[in-house]
């Protein structure tokens, strides 16, 4: 299954990334990210791009916004244009052509966020280099680097699951795009309202206690807090997503 | 291995308050082309689907390859290859870039695979062109491509949904003439939906004509014209005269009868035969040359079994 699975996402990937918008304008389109968030930024900021503590898991939206670019395309792409039918009619299974679509959002987005992350790294230690530059490589704390690495993974799967659920209910990659777009701009405010409205309504000595714990943290409980919930939920939307790609319900849609 | 490709008993498909599909009982021999003929939104696209197992039946049951659909569906469609209403290809991938894709979805090892596309590409003449975007083509060129598409990796059971819908004659006769060929070459049964009679005749050594989901037809395109003649004679000769008409059109076991470009043509009553009418028209002067029982064309036997059926269901 894991190697149908790559087939579809290899598909996917020639025909939505550099299909989709030409050899040139992908090219120029990813180099320009790597230019931005790999180069420019690290380079004006210095040693703080590496020694604020999370600076780096600030970018969380990038994968996000990687993820959309090209998930939107997975099933209402294939609707629009005919082709879902003879997909469905292949020898594939339900299984590897979800995972396929959804690898193919992953691990382009993962990959574009760790490629980031490592030009961004040679950036800030080649502009602050020093005459011994290999006794004294700047490099994030683990805690840094395991918001990237892993968070970063399960925060791209988080997104790239949704973005394939949407996908597999929208009749057309426009209607995808506009609900994946309209669903980001309710979200993000609606989870920081329902989150400040949580504290508020919390007794004061709660309140002061998360305040608290919070001014003290211990990364390691709370990143291995953070990656148990995600994972949780990324399992969850996957087995959704199982749930909702049925063939003969798809041939009904 | 089964004798039977396809065989369906009592398949049903409802789709809300409408019977796509009602009791649809037949059987394809392997080997055979089957034709499924129908008017538009009689259940031959639906039937298809139900074959694949992309949608699940109502009621009845459904063999395919020995495989029963409930249980292989994915053991079916692993043997079968498939030319939907549309013919799915990739149009922002190359000739090759498709044919590549699905010969690895069918696991083809890689030499294979490249040997066999580029020998399926030669045999319809679009080698050379391989590397250009799909999409740039004309249709006909796409519809060549999706049948190659689905003889890719040998299937036992190939179905065509209406592979020359939307092409001019002379791109339906060249795709017509490719298809026999590559099905003659590769030895597979063929199910075919058509809304093109003469192809049906000319490719298929079995036909089924559905209405309204209700197989109203089957057998061998000759049975069928046959059988839709029903009782038309025709008479070639001479000396077929007003008054002889008058008094076959008086006869109890005739229920019409006039002459066409020369020729007598009688349509007989429920039951009535052939010699009494000859006696009569020797005996009322008729020179006869020949006599035969009318064999329309596979398109009339089409609208007359179709008509019939429409006039049975009030």
């Amino acid at each position: 299954m894991l190697a149908d699975s790559w087939i579809v996402m290899l598909k996917e990937w020639r025909e939505v990334l550099f299909r989709g918008m030409g050899m040139r304008g992908s090219v120029g389109f990813f180099g320009l990210i790597v230019l931005v968030f790999g180069v420019a930024i690290p380079a004006r900021s210095g040693t703080y791009w590496i020694t604020i503590p999370w600076s780096a898991i600030t970018w969380a939206w990038l994968p996000l916004m990687l993820v959309m670019a090209v998930v939107a395309d997975s099933f209402a792409g294939e609707r629009e244009r005919h082709t879902l039918e003879t997909l469905l009619a292949s020898r594939l299974s339900d299984a590897a052509i979800l995972i396929g679509k959804v690898a193919a959002a992953v691990v382009f987005a993962w990959g574009m966020l760790l490629l980031v992350a490592v030009m961004s790294l040679l950036t800030v230690n080649v502009s602050v280099m020093r005459p011994d530059p290999w006794s004294h490589v700047l490099l994030w704390r683990w805690e840094e680097t395991f918001g990237v690495v892993v968070l970063g993974l399960l925060f791209t799967v988080l997104c790239a699951t949704i973005g394939v659920m949407v996908s597999l209910k929208s009749e057309t990659v426009r209607q995808a795009n506009l609900r994946l777009s309209m669903g980001l701009i309710l979200f993000l405010p609606a989870v920081a309202l329902a989150l400040a409205g949580i504290y508020s309504v919390l007794p004061g000595v709660v309140q002061l206690g998360l305040l608290d714990a919070v001014q003290t943290w211990q990364p390691g409980p709370v990143l291995f807090t953070i990656t148990a919930v995600l994972t949780l939920i990324d399992a969850l939307l996957m087995w959704l997503s199982s749930r909702m790609f049925v063939r003969n319900r798809l041939m009904l849609d | 291995m089964p004798s039977l490709a396809i065989r369906t008993d009592g398949l049903s498909r409802d789709f809300a308050t409408v019977r796509a599909v009602d009791s649809l009982s037949l059987e394809v021999p392997v080997g055979t082309v089957f034709g499924f003929l129908g008017p538009n939104g009689s259940g031959k696209t639906t039937t298809i689907r139900l074959l694949l197992g992309l949608l699940a039946p109502t009621g009845g049951d459904i063999e395919v390859l020995g495989h029963d659909i409930r249980t292989g569906a994915p053991a079916i469609r692993a043997a079968s290859g498939a030319l939907m209403e549309h013919s799915g290809l990739y149009e922002r991938l190359s000739a090759w870039e498709n044919l590549e894709f699905f010969a690895r979805v069918w696991h083809i090892p890689k030499p294979e695979r490249e040997t066999r596309i580029k020998e399926l590409l030669e045999s319809i003449g679009l080698w050379e062109r391989r590397g250009e975007l799909v999409g740039t083509w004309s249709r006909g060129m796409k519809q060549k491509l999706a049948v190659l598409r689905t003889l890719l990796h040998r299937p036992r059971l190939v179905f065509l949904d209406e592979p020359t819908a939307g092409l001019d004659p002379i791109a339906a006769a060249v795709l017509r003439d490719d298809l026999l060929r590559l099905v003659a070459e590769e030895g597979l049964t063929v199910f075919l939906t058509t809304h093109n009679l003469a192809e049906a005749e000319r490719l298929c050594s079995l036909v089924g004509v559905v209405r309204r989901g209700r197989l109203i037809a089957y057998g061998h395109p000759d049975e069928i014209r046959v059988a839709a003649a029903g009782n038309h004679l025709e008479v070639s000769g001479r000396g077929f005269t007003p008054g002889m008409l008058s008094c076959l059109r008086a006869r109890s076991d005739v229920v019409g009868a006039d002459v066409i470009n020369g020729r007598l043509c009688i349509e007989l009553a429920p039951g009535g035969s052939t010699p009494p009418i000859v006696a009569f028209v020797v005996g009322a002067g008729g020179e006869i040359e020949e006599v035969r029982r009318a064999a329309d064309s596979l398109e009339d036997a089409f609208l007359n079994i179709v008509g019939e059926a429409e006039r049975d269901a009030g």
